[in-house]
């Protein structure tokens, strides 16, 4: 365990050192984050010209959501858009055997060998738009919000990584198509705004299928006091089930790699 | 002239066959651009209780549903084309054909248009006669300007993120320009909202900008929102614009050229 | 070790792939009901390796070397038969086997591109769970064999292809695996380069008594390194032994190099061996190796013989002959059983 502790760090060490080569992407990556940030906030703001409230939330409330939005976007692409896009790569090419051949688990190398440490400029601005939004409505959460929040933030951790393990998974099968990643993004564009905005079977679908809910809405709020403790009960068991899942799935992917490929 | 039309057949001929033979990551792409269908969802959820401004729900699923159209047909993703031509230097292949580059590209894209018009136009059409809350009923004439408009719209943005991406000719991070083209024409194009809808002053700079031609015009035009002499009048504003950005384009492209022939990649 | 390092029992890949007619019809044909067709890309192959032996593999392209190596690598799950590596099964790919063994493809590459070689060896160090002393001792060893000293602090990109796999192979040796799988290691380099890959190779495995496969396009690499070879071709083992008995085998002639004081006609000179070459008054002849001493005496008893030599032919023929007369072979088979299923 100690073991892999140190192998991220030496792996994150060598990312970093990485992309100090291309410096320019640092000026680049923040420019971007604050732009973002800002887009989507006036994009926010249009709708509450014409209403008081976004599917029962009100207008600071669904910024708490979008800081979460903007959160785990920093996420997805400092820690699993470079794997992803890497391991892509090494199978085509082939390089994926060097992986295999490493005495470390090979899950575990290609899901976090990289990182685009730039991109945590979004976690930061996320962050800060979530504590902002919190202040303006006075709202100070309890410890219990808190660790409910702290709970549904490593649901939605297990979560986004089972979904992009499973992204990768795929790349064994379908060498061509390096596109997965924005056929995701187009799903997560609706974790902007709370869930209770979509109706009938998309906001079910966005719940359980593809639980982008679980990723910004619940976690915001259980900040919020909005929580269902069911929530966080269904939230920990699709954690646990889909963790199990895509591991599993990623296992057979491994095996029958080895024994296809020549 | 007519050796130029030829050139063009056999391009956007050899252009249909590589995108059928890419069809997977097409249908993911154009799976992928969802955002006038999330940005209809939350609107309708606000127009549950009656009309948002002039819109009702059944105003905002036509007006998505043509944007969504319109924006399909007008996808352009040369940026990310040159980009990649002139940092591997595959650019230099293209400057030794007798054929100015922007040809070639411009034909591969033709050849994605000719494949999304035959698979969307049915689609929107049985979709807007079939939903009873759509209600477009275009004139012929208005069918006519539709289609001007839809051009308009797609030199523009053609021309916009062809000059976008020559800038990687200068820094090899150019694209964060298209990204941020892309942000403010989803804004001020009329994505997020209709133009209409939003506040101001963002409702007075977006009629300033030319992102309206790129998607909101055409779609205006067919929902029946325009008079004709405003149509004439968007057309004009949308052909000064067109001349503009050909003129970006020409200068940018003869000193990028220069540059690239001085630097290389 | 009573095991040697190396051992296959009737290793077996079996590929399916399916067969398809061209054109449309063929596509949707083969949608309804596919024919699939076994590929053999290896076919029931044994040998054992001893322990610091050097093997190269020899065979023509998609002659099955290369899924050899990737099922005693644990890359592949052979379809039947055992490989044993190490007392370990491969494809188990436990930790305490992949630490003590190596793959080093000249094809593709494990170094970042855009950082110096170092980093990448001190991931390695993490990965392969390397003490701090063990590497430093080493890392030096391989930068004075490989002469790296200039090279580890390189954008790996600004290396020359020669310069990058001196790296390649060092980062695939800091863990000093006992048993390297080299599969063309010295593919797109000039001879100089090839040439110190190779007298690092051996001193490597005197070095350490470390067990090498090789495979190589290069005779030379094989010639200069291996004592022994395997032959295999269309998934089947052909040879394995010394490579000069190799040539004893395969080419049962030696080759006569003939200079004469005058012109002498063809069908005279066909009188002593087959005539390989006749350019005015240089000749090469083929004879029999039994006969050759005699076939010798003969020629410069009745000819006006100025100098006469005697070789082996070049081991670049002797194989391409082999590999022609399998395949002979198999077509002679083919059609015997055709015959037989009419």
């Amino acid at each position: 365990m100690f073991k892999y502790f140190k192998l991220l760090g030496i792996f994150w060490k060598f990312s970093v050192l990485r992309e100090l080569e291309y410096r320019a992407n640092f000026l680049t990556n923040a420019f971007m984050s604050v732009f973002w940030l800002f887009w989507g906030i006036i994009g926010t703001t249009i709708f509450f010209a014409h209403s008081d409230t976004l599917g029962g939330w009100t207008y600071e409330q669904v910024l708490v959501v979008l800081g979460l939005y903007t959160m785990f976007l920093g996420i997805m692409e400092a820690f699993f858009r470079p794997n992803i896009t890497e391991m892509i790569e090494q199978v085509r090419v082939g390089t994926f055997d060097f992986v295999l051949v490493k005495p470390v688990n090979a899950q575990f190398y290609a899901s976090f060998h990289s990182l685009t440490m730039w991109r945590l400029a979004d976690v930061v601005a996320g962050a800060g738009l979530i504590l902002y939004a919190l202040r303006a409505m006075g709202l100070t959460p309890t410890p219990m919000q808190w660790l409910a929040f702290a709970l549904l933030l490593a649901v939605a951790l297990i979560l986004v990584y089972c979904i992009w393990l499973g992204m990768m998974t795929m790349s064994f099968w379908f060498v061509k198509i390096d596109n997965f990643a924005e056929l995701f993004y187009a799903f997560y564009e609706t974790g902007r705004f709370p869930i209770s905005v979509y109706s009938g079977l998309l906001r079910a679908f966005l719940t359980f299928v593809i639980p982008i809910a679980f990723i910004t809405t619940f976690p915001a709020s259980a900040l919020m006091a909005l929580l269902d403790p069911m929530e966080l009960l269904i939230g920990l068991g699709l954690a646990f089930l889909l963790l199990g899942f895509t591991n599993r799935l990623w296992r057979f992917a491994v095996r029958s790699y080895a024994s296809a490929s020549s | 002239m007519r050796k130029l039309f030829v050139k063009y057949l056999v391009l956007t001929r050899r252009g249909i066959t590589v995108q059928l033979e890419y069809r997977m990551a097409m249908a993911i792409w154009i799976l992928s651009a969802s955002f006038p269908l999330v940005m209809m969802a939350v609107w309708l959820s606000l127009a549950q209780n009656g009309p948002v401004g002039d819109f009702s729900a059944g105003d905002f699923v036509g007006y998505y549903l043509l944007s969504f159209y319109v924006r399909q047909m007008t996808a352009v993703w040369v940026a990310w084309e040159l980009d990649y031509d002139i940092r591997h230097g595959d650019l230099n292949t293209k400057l030794l054909h007798p054929l100015q580059p922007i040809h070639e590209y411009i034909s591969f894209n033709l050849a994605d248009k000719a494949i999304r018009g035959i698979l969307f136009t049915p689609v929107v059409i049985a979709l807007a006669l079939l939903l009873p809350q759509i209600q477009i009923a275009p004139t012929p004439s208005n069918l006519v300007f539709f289609v001007l408009a839809l051009t308009g719209a797609w030199i523009l943005r053609y021309l916009a993120q062809f000059s976008l991406g020559m800038f990687t000719f200068w820094f090899s991070q150019a694209l964060v320009l298209t990204d941020v083209f892309w942000m403010l024409y989803l804004l001020f194009g009329g994505s997020v909202a209709p133009l209409e809808l939003l506040p101001e002053p963002l409702q007075t700079i977006a009629f300033y900008l030319p992102f309206r031609f790129m998607l909101s015009f055409p779609v205006e035009i067919l929902m029946g929102r325009l008079t004709t002499p405003e149509i004439l009048n968007g057309m004009i504003i949308s052909a000064l614009w067109c001349l503009g950005l050909f003129g970006a384009y020409r200068l940018l492209w003869a000193r990028g050229i220069r540059h690239f022939g001085a630097f290389g990649a | 070790m009573s095991e040697p390092p190396i051992a296959a029992t009737h290793l077996k890949k079996y590929y399916q792939v399916h067969h398809k007619e061209p054109g449309l019809g063929g596509s949707l044909k083969s949608f309804f009901r596919r024919k699939y067709r076994d590929v053999k890309a290896v076919d029931d192959i044994s040998f054992e390796i001893a322990a610091g032996e050097i093997v190269g593999f020899l065979g023509p392209n998609g002659a099955g070397k290369t899924t050899t190596l990737k099922m005693l690598s644990g890359l592949l799950y052979p379809s039947g038969g055992r490989a044993r590596v190490l007392g370990f099964t491969p494809n188990e790919r436990q930790p305490a086997y992949l630490r003590r063994m190596t793959l080093v493809m000249g094809q593709k590459q494990q170094l970042n591109w855009d950082l110096p070689a170092i980093e990448t060896f001190l991931v390695n160090q993490a990965i392969y769970e390397i003490p701090d002393d063990v590497y430093r001792k080493t890392l030096d060893e391989l930068t004075e064999l490989l002469a790296l000293a200039s090279l580890l602090k390189k954008q790996v990109r600004k290396l020359s292809l020669g310069e990058r796999m001196k790296c390649e192979l060092a980062a695939a040796l800091l863990h000093q695996p006992q048993v390297l799988f080299l599969d063309e290691p010295t593919i797109g380099l000039d001879v100089t380069m090839q040439t110190k890959i190779r007298e690092f190779v051996a001193e490597y495995n005197r070095r350490y008594q470390a067990t090498v496969i090789l495979t190589s396009h290069y005779m030379a690499d094989v010639t200069a390194l291996c004592k022994r070879v395997i032959v295999i071709d269309h998934g089947k083992l052909m040879y394995d032994g010394g490579l000069e008995e190799l040539a004893a085998r395969m080419a049962p002639h030696k080759l006569l190099r003939v200079e004469l004081a005058s012109a002498v006609d063809g069908q005279n000179l066909a009188r002593y061996g087959e005539v390989v070459k006749a350019e005015g008054q240089r000749v090469e002849l083929l004879a029999p190796r039994s006969k050759i001493s005699e076939t010798a005496a003969r020629l410069l008893a009745e000819l006006p013989v100025v100098d006469v030599t005697i070789q082996d032919p070049p081991i670049e023929d002797v194989i391409t002959r082999v590999f022609e007369e399998a395949a002979r072979a198999r077509q002679a088979d083919a059609a015997e059983e055709a015959a037989e299923d009419d």
